[in-house]
């Protein structure tokens, strides 16, 4: 069985990943729509890179599976020109040149692009004449990123490749990346710390915590199910009752709560005439919170909504 | 301008470009012709208007009344400024016509 031509798609199942005493992934399921761009979200140390590695076949599970396509990706010599992993710590040959390094990319990468390569080359400034060891963090940065964007591969992982670039990079990162995405559809799992700045390019969010799923969710249904409040603190307490409440901020007379909530018109309409001001919650502040000790059942009330 | 022009441009994935859309066409403010593109639906302008008019008291103007109260300005002066900012409009847009 050959998995079909196009965006390739990721499934874990029942996946436990031990590194000899310590459990990373432990029994995990879930599933990355092929086509989507899917956010790998999770503190460090909550299983991100292990999950990468396990479906870029750099690694075998434990127990349990992984599947690209429909199918496992180890030693699965037609899968794997097609699945991408781009790590932090680069995985180029630091002996020779970026030319060398891009033409070697374009040799077992079919759907690699000679012309985004350079443009993006252009973009980041780097010289393709230099050997990556010679690179700062931000440029072995950028250069995982030229890799990253030309290859096209149907499943391409981006585990944490903007570290130490500054803000401008990574914005031309990210409309490099919608650019090719948009005129190649592929899937692309992106994981990063800078919820904030990733949000918006999100379809799909996957929230990992202690090596197991927290939520796994469409990002615009997430991103309307929390609700902050603001306002007299009689007020605020009023609200909350018989709600699930992810934080609370007090100041003097004025409270702040988040709170786990789709208010309909007349709620929302009921709460402002009693004087509370209400705002979104941005997935970051959403993460933060859900990723906080003792959060855990209001993770699982999400999951279940 | 096409949904993935709006993804570009914004920064947000094309899937919530094209789940916008299909949000304005659900609304009937655009409509579909198979193979050209989307267009403003006939009247829509005017819907669009219709319902603006409707939220626009209890969204725009009641929260300029209590914040003009919260800052001790009279509400006679908020009144004032209005209609000096209106006529002050409609004389640029008069000079604009005649230039």
């Amino acid at each position: 069985m050959t998995a079909p031509a196009g965006p390739l798609g990721l499934e874990a199942r029942d996946l436990t990943v031990r590194y000899g005493r310590k459990t990373a992934l432990d029994a995990v399921d879930l599933s990355v729509p092929a086509g989507s761009i899917t956010g790998l979200l999770g503190r460090n140390g909550s299983g991100k890179t292990t999950l990468a590695s396990v479906a870029a076949a750099f690694r075998r599970p434990t127990s349990g599976a992984v599947l690209v396509g429909g199918e496992d990706p180890w030693e699965n010599d037609d899968l794997l020109p097609r699945v991408l992993l781009v790590r932090e710590s680069g995985d180029v040959i630091d002996t020779e040149t970026l030319r060398s390094n891009l033409r070697f990319a374009e040799d077992c990468r079919p759907a690699f692009s000679r012309e985004v390569a350079e443009r993006l080359m252009d973009r980041f400034e780097l010289d393709p004449g230099a050997k990556p060891q010679k690179l700062s963090r931000g440029q072995k940065s950028a250069f995982g990123i030229v890799l990253g964007v030309a290859a096209r591969a149907d499943l391409t992982i981006l585990d944490e490749v903007h570290l130490g670039l500054d803000a401008p990079s990574r914005y031309a990162f990210y409309d490099a990346l919608l650019e090719d995405y948009v005129a190649h559809p592929r899937t692309i799992v992106l994981s990063s710390h800078l919820i904030g700045e990733v949000e918006r390019l999100l379809e799909h969010v996957v929230v990992l915590d202690h090596g197991r799923v927290l939520l796994a969710q469409d990002a615009d249904a997430l991103r309307v199910t929390g609700v902050s409040v603001t306002g007299p603190v009689r007020e605020v307490e009023r609200f909350v009752v018989g709600r699930t409440v992810l934080g609370r901020q007090r100041l003097g007379g004025t409270a702040q709560a988040t709170v786990l909530a789709t208010l309909a018109d007349g709620e929302a309409a009921d709460a402002r005439a009693a004087g509370l001001d209400l705002g979104p919650v941005p997935l970051q502040d959403l993460f933060v919170h859900l990723t906080a000790d003792g959060a855990a059942d209001a993770a699982r009330e999400l999951g279940r909504a | 301008m096409s949904t993935t022009q709006y993804a570009t441009t914004f920064r947000i994935n094309p899937a919530t470009a094209a789940k916008a859309f299909a949000q304005l066409v659900d609304d009937g403010i655009l409509y579909k012709r198979r193979g050209v593109g989307m267009f403003v639906a006939p009247g829509a302008p005017d819907r669009l208007r219709a319902e603006g008019r409707e939220t626009f008291f209890a969204e725009t103007v009641d929260p300029v009344a209590d914040h003009a109260r919260a800052l001790g300005i009279p509400l006679e002066d908020v009144i004032a400024r209005l209609r000096a900012h209106a006529a002050r409009t409609a004389g640029d847009r008069q000079d604009g016509a005649a230039s």
